[in-house]
């Protein structure tokens, strides 16, 4: 068991490589100089600007800038190009608040999902399956950030019940995670708002198979009351199918944190890799992105060990 | 190599399958009605339009629906109704040829990945993993951002970051293909693995491409919309719904409807295309499983 883990965890080492490869591939073959958005050229003379260039360490062979920026990376001396912090620092500051949201959203979706889903997969093809049916393709197809932004028009400045952008009450610092709830409510529910949708899919379609095993025909021929079939022998096995979603999702979360982060104003990882990205800050940029890949790893990796977990059925072959 | 593998559920087809109570038709008309309506309205729409979707005219900013101008004017005295056209033209087209090469990437991968199998199969699929760790939106992002938002590199950073999820499903129903009996007979007539694949494995799987292609292009589209409306997708002054939204979204207080009308276009469209793909799913393959 053991073994198996550790081999799976080295297994993603070489798929980490290759994210850190292309992601400096792609930043390296951009057009431009970094080192131009740093001082404008037309105030620098030759030699100020190979300075400069040289001080960021852009003269070196590539091979060497790469290892230097993953050797800075893992030992968090790796700079931004604009503010001169630590990248590993920033990525620390932006994540709780990008965590927060991600874990609240994912979590309010579970529960959407998880309710919806099986309340529609009670009666397939009935009225109430066909309208919350409807309702998740309807929640798919519309755009989040649109979403967002009439949820910010009507609930913060409409009815000034909520707050409209940033996560803490001004003069505030640090992350205080009471007075920055309001500030969470609207992105956790635009994070979720599509994801449950997603998650009463999985639902759906896993309890309408589980509700057709001989077991349930099995515990519905004893006698048991239908709530204690559907808790206990239809739920439980749906679940298995609706945890190995936790894998797909992630990215998709991680992609949803760009848009509601800016469209909310919440200094998270997603804003300043849209911000790093379009400033040529190499270095903010693959430390965001070697972090989200690891991200994406772990939890693959985590829904392999819940799935087992759930289900003992579903253990090493 | 210990692998962990989930038991294989046995469905019951009849069961799991409610009764029919629409035909096939009348399932798929609904979207199939929507999709043709806006494909329509883009692709002639245009020419009925007395205004260019990029004239501007300050003089008639932000002007309420009229009959002048059937949805009114953004806030640089451009035709709503111009725009919309223009852009939806932009925004269809980028999902539609994402798609393709999506789907493109996604079957000759997915077949030779599952008709070959062994390491071949392999190699293919730690590929199609490795591609699938990026957070495709954050990548999509950083290549958008690197190198500038045109349509055409919209559209081949769309379509090369999706085909995982193709490639995945469509190797999944060639294995199941690869053992049946007329493959074994047309091997056994010497037929070569090529023509094997072309002409027996592929008309087999098609309707799972069809269905997941379908899908696909409403994702693509509101990709290229959520991208277009953070500013890194269509560059003004060529319209796009997203880009539109995002215009509308600065005057949201007063004229909310530069909001709402590039939304229902998104909005109308990505459903067209998802709840069509769900019922040719219903059509074409009766055994549900969910889609992504």
């Amino acid at each position: 068991m053991t073994r198996y883990w550790a081999g799976r965890i080295l297994q993603s080492v070489p798929l980490l490589f290759f994210v850190s490869v292309v992601v400096f591939g792609v930043m390296r073959l951009a057009p431009g100089d970094p080192s131009t958005l740093l001082a404008d050229p037309a105030y620098l003379n030759e030699a100020q600007r190979a300075d400069l260039h040289r001080s960021l360490g852009l003269d070196d062979p590539l091979p060497v800038q790469y290892l230097r920026t993953m050797g800075g990376l893992v030992s968090g001396a790796l700079l931004s190009f604009r503010t001169g912090q630590p990248t590993t620092e920033m990525l620390a500051n932006a994540l709780p608040v990008t965590a927060a949201v991600a874990l609240l959203g994912m979590a309010l979706a579970a529960a959407l999902g998880l309710v919806a889903g099986s309340a529609a997969a009670r009666h397939p093809g009935g009225r109430l399956d066909r309208a919350l049916g409807l309702a998740m393709a309807g929640a798919i197809a519309f755009p989040s950030f649109v979403l967002a932004l009439f949820l910010l028009r009507i609930f913060a400045e409409g009815l000034h019940l909520l707050p409209a952008s940033g996560v803490r009450p001004l003069g505030a610092t640090g992350f205080d995670p009471l007075a920055s709830l309001p500030y969470l409510v609207l992105p956790v529910i635009v994070t979720a708002f599509p994801l449950s949708a997603v998650l009463a899919r999985y639902t759906r379609d896993a309890v309408r198979e589980a509700l057709d095993e001989d077991y349930v025909r099995t515990a519905r021929g004893k006698g048991l009351a239908p709530p204690t079939v559907m808790r206990r022998h239809v739920l439980r096995n749906a679940l298995v199918a609706v945890v190995s979603v936790i894998g797909t999702i992630t990215p998709l979360l991680l992609g949803g944190s760009v848009i509601v982060e800016s469209l909310f104003g919440l200094p998270g990882v997603g804003r300043i890799t849209v911000a790093a990205a379009l400033q040529r800050d190499y270095p903010v940029v693959m430390t965001t992105a070697l972090f989200s890949a690891v991200l994406v790893v772990l939890a693959n990796l985590v829904t392999d060990f819940v799935y087992g977990l759930v289900d003992p059925r579903i253990r090493l072959a | 190599m210990a692998v962990i593998t989930a038991p294989r559920r046995r469905t019951f087809m009849i069961a799991a399958r409610p009764a029919r109570s629409r035909s096939d038709l009348a399932r798929v008309a609904p979207a199939a009605a929507l999709v043709t309506i806006v494909a329509l309205a883009v692709a002639f729409g245009p020419l009925l339009v007395a205004y260019a979707p990029e004239a501007q005219s300050i003089a008639e900013r932000l002007r309420a629906p009229t009959a002048d101008h059937l949805l009114g004017t953004d806030a640089f005295g451009r035709d709503v109704l111009a725009r919309l056209l223009a852009g939806g033209r932009i925004s269809l087209a980028i999902g539609l040829l994402s798609m393709g090469i999506t789907v493109l990437a996604g079957v000759a991968v997915g077949a030779v990945a599952g008709y070959f199998g062994g390491s071949v199969d392999a190699l293919l699929m730690r590929a199609t993993e490795l591609v699938m760790v990026f957070p495709t939106f954050f990548l999509i992002i950083l290549i958008v951002a690197t190198f500038g938002g045109s349509v055409a590199l919209l559209i081949l950073v769309i379509g090369l970051t999706s085909w995982p999820v193709s490639a995945r499903i469509i190797r999944g129903e060639v294995l199941k293909t690869r053992h049946r009996d007329f493959v074994l007979a047309a091997r056994a007539v010497g037929a070569s693995s090529w023509r094997i694949i072309a002409r027996h494995v592929l008309p087999n799987v098609a309707a799972v491409v069809i269905v997941s292609a379908t899908v696909r292009v409403g994702t693509n589209i509101l990709i290229e919309a959520g991208l277009s409306y953070l500013g890194l997708g269509v560059q003004p002054p060529l319209a796009s719904w997203g880009n539109m939204v995002a215009d509308g979204a600065k005057v949201i207080r007063t004229e909310w409807w530069l909001t709402a009308i590039p939304a229902l276009a998104i909005f109308v469209t990505v459903l067209g295309f998802n709840i069509g793909g769900e019922a040719l799913r219903d059509v074409l393959d009766p055994r549900r499983r969910p889609l992504r």
